[in-house]
């Protein structure tokens, strides 16, 4: 019994760890609970000052208590039953201090104490003695339940991605039961409970959707579509050039456009068959140079459209992985079919598809304004697994604002992810070539246009 | 009773009636007993047979001819060149002219394949038509199949072997394309077997040739030992470079500069002498000669691609006044070039040996703003950073490459080799030096080359185990 005794402490300090280096300063703050007269228990920190108890009571209680528990706990180890009585009568104290007085004073009923041991026990299934470190995560433990409700999630990733929401639902509702959660109080049947109907509002919101006939007519048309222009998966390519004109009004400006998988852009613009100008997106941060500059980062505002356009795929490549939603507007017996598509950032795009052959006759993007732009895409043909419209025509409303005309494409033709890279110094740099170039160019062009020295004479 | 009606019970009496006589056979009844049979009039009847025959034969070449001529439009065709047999291969020559312009027309449009498969018709149609040959063996060297080309070439040799335009495009081609084995092959079996000895002439280019591919299979002693034989060989001087290379290759250093320089003296403004007298003293780690020899190379020859990469690579080092030279001469290379990748990719493939990925990596971002291609510069990029020592960098743009592009970059599994090696991943390295080796049994000059990329770009223990493997 000694040896119990003097285990007692040291099962408390885990549970007061903030407390573990201030040992004086806890049992100065226990003394003056306990007045003088607990003094004389310092060296027996058993914390039994409810109802100030006669000692040879409260002995014979705490060896019931003990022994009570150590039939409710088979197998426990002599410490974890300890601590057990220890907390319950912690949580006697707290929940009901006149019943901690009939305790301390030797006068509980035995059966009542065995009721109410069993559930104390039931709300804290941790003091069994069985590994702490899953119990003590809350996460983990609605993981672990999450894992037995079917259909709910597939990894673990997003089992981990609903216990967040579980938890942060949770406390909309109780913030009691949340705290209890998260401080490892919960009881396994109060959080089992829980659990379970939380994956029943989550099935009845899956089935919700999937019950809205525009969203659930719309994969089959997506995959439709996908399989047309695209190609299968493993088909697709990683990589994409092409070069091609702009004309917006009388104004024509060439380029050459390098994109790759994932948002990797690099845009060339031309002046007189040179480049006048790159911009550039390597999945991080955008740049631009001009020949003979060093490159600049582009941020801000600016630098919004660069990466919005470095994406690879189609919005409607990978809708559902992006966690975007699409629904089908209209889908006329003869008309264009119309595709709504709801990112998960809120924005709104609008694909219109040819009903015979599933390429995109335009998709319109609404601007935060609440204007639509619109690209209209004409000319397709077939390069490699992918359609490619060659013309493509820019629209706001409903106004034409530029026709761009695609001369050449080539695809997965060796395109590093260096290239997309903001240049650091070198001694050959791109522009500084094309600075070059244009300075050789002009020369050539004035000595062309210099009279011959024998009529210069 | 009527009597029209026969009477039944009444006999009919017999009527004899004469046997019906037909062109082709007759009746005779023979006398004792007589027995009337029916005779074949047998010269009718082949006379028949051989006129229908005969009327058959010459509509059907009728058909033909007026298939030929008026249906598919063929020139040259002759009704009596159809219809006469032995004279037939004239309407396939007629058949094989026409296919060939057709050829040469759709080649002239742009249409690659289509020409290639009408140039090669003209061929099968007829194998002696000598200017379809040679065009179909140019095209199929543009479009990157030597094979077929030389195929093309030796299968024209059985009609073609006194030509001197088949000769020496078919030796030409053979060593341009490093086809050493079928150009000994050539020049010691199809055209001897065929009349005509080219190694037996004054004609000091077939020997040359010869000994260049005796160089490339069997080494340099060999090669040394047939020009042995070719009386006054060694002292041409237009043959100095090569012998220069067997002697460097014989370990006779000094001879081989000495033999450049004697052959320049005779012959100062040859380009093929100055291009081999830069390569000496670059070989013999001469520097300054070097850049002596490459700035006369390039005084003599300010436009000529050899003399400007050379100049490049003399004045390699990049410091000191090598720097401004070295720039200059790149620039104007640079705008020179600049609409032309074969010029560009010997430029990239230059400063992947010399190890200079700013260059490289220059001419890769050109390659893909001019022909939306980084091939094969981005190849020369990998190898210009394993040169320079850039590994982890090397590593990223192989294995950048190796997503999509696995066809492209097979043809350089060595730089693979020297990246997996210089990583630390010796197994995939070995691995890799083991595919080579399978992939170039049959091909001494491919592993020579191999070789001297391990060691050129410092890999020896990459180079001994590829070389162990053939040892």
């Amino acid at each position: 019994m000694a040896n119990d005794r003097l285990s007692f402490p040291s099962l408390l300090l885990p549970r007061l760890a903030g407390f573990r280096l201030r040992r004086g300063f806890l049992w100065t703050a226990a003394g003056l609970c306990l007045g003088a007269g607990a003094g004389a228990l310092a060296s027996e920190p058993i914390t039994l000052d409810i109802g100030r108890p006669s000692a040879a009571a409260s002995q014979m209680q705490q060896q019931q208590l003990v022994e009570a528990i150590g039939k409710k706990l088979p197998g426990a180890a002599p410490a974890a039953v300890d601590q057990a009585a220890r907390e319950f009568l912690e949580h006697l104290r707290s929940t009901s201090p006149i019943l901690a007085g009939k305790f301390a004073q030797g006068a509980i009923d035995v059966d009542a104490l065995s009721s109410r041991i069993d559930v104390f026990l039931s709300e804290r299934p941790e003091l069994s003695g069985r590994p702490m470190a899953v119990l003590t995560d809350p996460k983990s433990r609605v993981v672990d339940l999450l894992k037995k409700e079917p259909g709910i999630a597939l990894t673990d990733l997003e089992r981990r991605a609903l216990a967040d929401r579980f938890i942060e639902r949770l406390g909309t509702r109780s913030q009691s039961a949340r705290d209890s959660l998260l401080a490892g109080k919960m009881s396994a049947d109060e959080l089992q409970s829980r659990v379970t109907v939380f994956s029943s509002d989550l099935r009845a919101e899956a089935s919700r959707v999937a019950v809205d006939p525009a969203i659930a007519a719309a994969p089959p048309i997506v995959e439709a579509y996908l399989k047309a222009n695209f190609g299968s998966i493993t088909e697709r390519p990683e990589s994409m050039c092409y070069r091609g004109v702009v004309e917006e009004g009388a104004v024509k400006r060439e380029f050459v456009i390098f994109k790759k998988r994932p948002n990797k852009l690099r845009i060339h613009i031309m002046k007189d068959a040179l480049v006048a100008g790159i911009i550039g997106y390597d999945s991080s941060g955008a740049w631009r140079q001009t020949p003979g500059k060093a490159p600049v980062a582009i941020a801000g505002a600016e630098a919004g459209p660069v990466a919005e356009a470095a994406r690879f795929d189609d919005p409607l490549v990978g809708f559902n992985e992006r966690g975007a939603v699409v629904r089908l507007e209209s889908k006329p017996a003869n008309g264009p079919i119309r595709l709504r598509i709801r990112e998960s950032d809120g924005s709104v795009s609008e694909s219109v598809l040819d009903p015979a052959s599933y390429t995109q006759l335009s998709l319109r993007t609404l601007r935060p304004d609440g204007r639509w732009d619109e690209n209209r895409f004409r000319d397709y043909r077939k390069v490699g697994s992918v359609n490619i419209p060659f013309i493509v025509e820019k629209w706001s409303d409903g106004v034409l604002k530029s026709t761009t005309r695609i001369a050449d494409v080539g695809l997965d033709s060796g395109v590093l992810d260096r290239f997309f890279e903001r240049p650091v110094t070198s001694s050959l740099d791109f522009m500084d070539y094309m600075q070059a170039l244009a300075i050789m160019d002009a020369r050539a062009k004035s000595l062309a246009s210099q009279p011959p020295a024998s009529l210069r004479k | 009773m009527n009597p029209s009606q026969p009477n039944p019970t009444r006999p009919v009496r017999a009527v004899p009636v004469a046997p019906r006589q037909r062109w082709w056979a007759k009746h005779v009844v023979d006398k004792d007993p007589a027995h009337p049979r029916l005779v074949l009039r047998w010269g009718r009847i082949l006379t028949a047979i051989a006129l229908v025959g005969l009327a058959g034969y010459l509509s059907l070449a009728t058909a033909l001819w007026g298939y030929y001529s008026i249906y598919r439009k063929i020139p040259g065709v002759n009704w009596v060149d159809v219809a006469i047999l032995p004279r037939f291969p004239r309407v396939q020559a007629a058949i094989g002219a026409s296919y060939y312009a057709d050829a040469r027309t759709l080649w002239d449009k742009k249409q690659f394949v289509p020409a290639i498969f009408t140039a090669r018709a003209a061929v099968g149609k007829s194998p002696g038509n000598l200017e379809a040959r040679l065009f179909l063996a140019g095209c199929w060297q543009q479009a990157g199949r030597p094979n077929e080309a030389i195929r093309t070439l030796t299968d024209g040799i059985a009609f073609s072997a006194e030509d001197t335009r088949l000769q020496g495009m078919v030796v030409g081609l053979c060593l341009e394309t490093s086809h050493f084995k079928d150009l000994l092959k050539i020049l010691r079996e199809d055209f001897p077997t065929h009349g005509v000895h080219l190694l037996d002439g004054k004609n000091r280019v077939y020997q040359m040739a010869e000994v260049r591919a005796l160089l490339e299979t069997s080494g340099a002693a060999e090669a040394d030992r047939v020009a042995a034989s070719y009386p006054g060989l060694k002292d041409a001087p237009s043959a100095a470079p090569l012998f220069a290379g067997i002697d460097w290759e014989l370990g006779r250093h000094d001879a081989a500069v000495a033999r450049i320089r004697t052959a320049l003296e005779r012959q100062p403004g040859d380009p093929g002498l100055l291009d081999a007298d830069v390569d000496m003293a670059l070989r013999a780690g001469h520097t300054d000669d070097a850049r002596a020899a490459a700035n006369r190379f390039l005084t003599a020859f300010p436009n000529l691609l050899s003399a400007q990469l050379k100049f490049l690579d003399a004045h390699g080092s990049r410091q000191g006044a090598d720097s401004r030279l070295w720039t200059a001469e790149c620039a104007r290379f640079l705008s020179q070039y600049r609409h032309q990748p074969d010029a560009l990719a010997q430029l990239s493939s230059l400063a992947a040996s010399q190890g200079w990925p700013d260059l490289a990596f220059l001419l890769y971002q050109n390659s893909l703003q001019e022909n939306l291609t980084g091939f094969p510069f981005a190849i020369y990029y990998a190898g210009s950073l394993v040169k320079s020592g850039k590994l982890a960098e090397a590593d990223a743009v192989w294995r950048d490459l190796s997503l999509r592009n696995q066809p492209q970059i097979a043809s350089a599994a060595y730089i693979a080799a020297m990246v997996d090696w210089g990583t630390g991943r010796v197994s995939e390295a070995m691995q890799a030096i083991d595919q080579l080796r399978r992939e170039n049994a049959d091909d001494p000059h491919r592993r020579r080359v191999i070789e001297g990329v391990f060691r050129s770009f410092g890999y020896t223990q990459l180079a001994d185990q590829f070389a162990k493997g053939h040892s």
